[in-house]
């Protein structure tokens, strides 16, 4: 079992709860930060996926190690200003990624955690996007892009490797207790920018159930494209009501050239394409991984509102970090 | 004088029930009296205790102790007598109560009554505790607020605001007025469509006097498509069928219709038309609703249905490339044609300005009598009689899935439903004697 990008949430969380299993025997993790855990078990190799000839270093290991199945999770969270890094990481450590595991025959599985922002948001977009919908993100949005670059080459040697079990999971937004990045800042904030006039539809689905999740796809084999998502949708307005945040409407023809300003002097938590995601609708359908995977959502949309409302009035009187 | 002294002071004390009553006369030897001495040192402890605390202040407790005990007892036993007289009157008389009770004809009416007000009351205590103790609204109570009653609950909640979880409760009643915490899976809000069904039921009943033919051809139950002719720059003929269902049919069905894409462009426009109940019209849509035993109503015409010159009103334009067809065929759904007579006359266009439709990026601009000339209140339709006639439904899966890759089989039930539409239209037409009075 090999894992990149173990500093990041859904990583440090899901190599905990290897750590924990019995029947886990050696987790690998490849990262350029040392993993949360200290374990016999886990086994750190300090990889920088940026680096020319990554892919024969990551190679070496997985061959040293004996590595059966390959978690590739090395994305960032959050909109990067410095672009060209971020790509370099996503799209390029990717590369190196997918050359390294068709080099190495006895990986058998790959898992790769994507996201349903790679719909992108369209007025034209069907209320429940499936699997097989294609990747319309806006062309601008460098950090959706790079996600969809991700998704491309993965189907790609998915292709070319028929052999060995692909699975991609694009969960929708993830809120939770412990989940801190650009989502959860923009949602805790007392004022709320949003556009007026358009309210689409949100879906959120819970830290716990993504996690789940992810665990289920390591223990059980399961090819294909998965939508991770919770039940239920609620129009962005009622969301930010439901938090007790208040509502700044702000009309779409100022508000590209506002929040693309704000995002150059750095007081933005995301460029002005991520203003698409407030306007049209992105909604994804969970029903394959409901049926395939038999992931049944423990928080319904409303649910992981309300636990992530709670958690930030906690945070709020500093009582949770 | 000790008697006296002793029993002087034991007059007011508390023990006795009247301080007001007489002085006891003073005690006798008699065996009554000796017997309940006995009893009572026996069985009254705490009249024991007294007696040994009047024992302090007195100057001869142990001689006098006997006869104040015996003083006690007698004014026991009369003050007995006269509470057991009382509660047998007592007695009697709801004896007599409850006999008239019984022998009352309503007194069933009158427990039933009784029970349904104690019962609604400790259901209002239990939904008041429960709204204090957690700060969520309870959940499986239906929110079905009017603006009015929001307020008023505003104003009742108001008053009793004395403490945060109260406050941020109405802080919280505030903001939800007018939605719903939860909607359907394509956004339509029950709270929201009771706000504006008002200003519906004003342009159904009043402003366009909508009479409806034939509801009872929709099935009462499982999936079907309502498919219509489309007109009038803004989808009003959506709205009032599902209104015609709703009201006339006597299943009350539900009809969600489908809306063109343009729609969803603009603001406002697209939240409102989603709160409402409109779905924006493409294949997985409608398929996911009919899966769900749903009416689904479309208007294949789709935009060049809404924006029909007024010299082409009631000329039906093609219907797409037979998209509801297959989408029949593939949920195996009955069509139910349905025609619309009086919407196209509610907005004449009269000319179109590609400039201004470019400018504002819509699929076409149009130009009517009142409208831009009058500003937006030149999108107000105008008050035409409408007749809405469902028709007997159609098969068109009698090939089932096999035919799905039959394209001239598709084309050609397109057109049969196309010209049922285009029969009913006309029959509707040739009976018109006026546009605005039917």
């Amino acid at each position: 079992m090999a894992l990149t990008g173990v500093s990041g949430f859904i990583g440090s969380n899901l190599v905990q709860r290897l750590n924990a299993d019995e029947t886990v025997a050696k987790i690998v993790t490849i990262d350029v930060q040392t993993p949360p855990v200290a374990s016999v078990k886990v086994r750190h190799h300090k990889v920088d996926l940026t680096e020319p000839l990554a892919d024969a270093t990551v190679a070496e290991i997985l061959e040293e190690e004996k590595a059966d199945t390959f978690v590739h999770l090395a994305f960032f969270s959050s909109p990067m200003r410095n672009t060209s890094h971020a790509h370099e990481m996503e799209s390029v450590g990717t590369m190196y990624v997918l050359h390294a595991c068709s080099a190495v025959p006895r990986i058998e599985r790959l898992i790769v955690g994507s996201t349903t922002m790679a719909y992108g948001a369209h007025p034209k977009n069907p209320n429940y996007l499936s699997e097989e919908h294609p990747l319309r993100a806006n062309p601008s949005y460098r950090f959706v892009q790079d996600k969809v670059d991700v998704e491309k080459q993965v189907e790609r040697f998915a292709r070319k490797n028929p052999a060995k079990c692909v699975t991609i999971l694009r969960p929708c937004t993830i809120l939770g207790p412990t989940r801190r990045y650009f989502i959860t800042r923009y949602f805790g904030r007392l004022f709320i920018m949003t556009l007026l006039g358009y309210d689409p539809l949100m879906q959120f689905v819970h830290e716990d159930d993504a996690i789940d999740v992810f665990r289920r796809v390591v223990d059980k084999p399961s090819p294909g494209i998965f939508n991770i998502v919770g039940k239920g949708v609620l129009p962005i307005s009622t969301v930010v009501r439901l938090l007790g945040r208040i509502n700044v409407p702000v009309s779409h023809l100022v508000a590209y050239s506002f929040v693309n300003s704000l995002w150059i002097s750095g007081m933005a938590e995301a460029p002005a394409p991520h203003l698409d995601y407030l306007r049209y609708l992105w909604v994804a359908d969970g029903a394959k991984a409901e049926e395939k995977l038999g992931f049944v959502p423990k928080y319904s949309t409303r649910d992981t509102i309300l636990a992530f409302a709670g958690v930030e009035r906690l945070r709020r009187v500093h009582l949770v970090q | 004088m000790g008697t006296r002294k002793a029993t002087v002071e034991v007059v007011p004390g508390p023990a006795l029930p009247r301080p007001t009553e007489p002085p006891p006369r003073p005690a006798r030897h008699s065996p009554r009296g000796n017997h309940h001495a006995r009893n009572g040192t026996a069985l009254a402890p705490e009249l024991l205790g007294r007696r040994r605390d009047m024992a302090a202040f007195s100057v001869e407790p142990l001689l006098e102790g006997e006869k104040i005990v015996e003083v006690i007892d007698r004014k026991l036993d009369d003050r007995l007598r006269v509470v057991e007289r009382e509660a047998l009157d007592r007695l009697s008389q709801l004896e007599q109560q409850l006999k008239q009770a019984l022998t009352d004809a309503r007194w069933e009416e009158r427990v039933q009554e009784k029970e349904q007000e104690v019962r609604s009351r400790v259901d209002r205590l239990t939904e008041e505790l429960r709204g204090t103790l957690s700060s969520q609204p309870v959940p499986d109570k239906k929110r079905r607020l009017r603006f009015f009653d929001g307020v008023a609950s505003l104003v009742r909640k108001g008053a009793r605001v004395n403490w945060w979880t109260s406050l941020r409760q109405v802080l919280r009643e505030i903001r939800m007025i007018g939605r719903s915490e939860e909607v359907d899976e394509f956004g339509m809000d029950p709270v929201f469509e009771e706000l504006v069904m008002p200003v519906l039921d004003f342009f159904y009943h009043r402003w366009w006097r909508i009479e409806s033919n034939g509801v009872k051809n929709i099935p009462s139950e499982g999936r079907g498509l309502l498919v219509s002719n489309h007109s009038g720059t803004l989808p009003f003929d959506g709205a009032m069928t599902k209104l015609a269902v709703r009201k006339e049919h006597p299943a009350k069905r539900e009809v969600r219709f489908l809306v063109e894409d343009f729609v969803f462009y603009f603001p406002f426009l697209s939240s409102a038309i989603m709160r409402f109940g409109g779905v924006r019209a493409c294949q997985e849509n409608a398929q996911r609703l009919l899966d769900h035993d749903q009416l689904v109503a479309v208007y294949p015409e789709g935009v060049k249905g809404l924006g029909k010159y007024y010299k082409h009103r009631y000329q039906l334009a093609r219907f797409g490339r037979g998209g509801f067809i297959t989408l029949c065929m593939r949920s195996r759904s009955p069509v139910v044609p349905v025609a619309v007579v009086g919407a196209e006359e509610t907005a004449p266009i009269i000319a179109k300005s590609t400039f201004l439709a470019k400018l504002f990026r819509v699929p076409y601009f149009p130009i009517t009598v009142t409208f831009p000339w009058l500003g937006l209140l030149g999108l107000v339709p105008l008050p035409t009689k409408w007749t809405i006639d469902f028709g007997e439904p159609l098969d068109v899966t009698d090939r089932g899935r096999a035919s799905l890759s039959d394209d001239l089989f598709i084309n050609r039930q397109s057109e049969r439903v196309r010209s049922a539409i285009h029969n009913m239209m006309i029959y509707r037409l040739q009976r018109r004697k006026s546009i605005f009075f039917g």
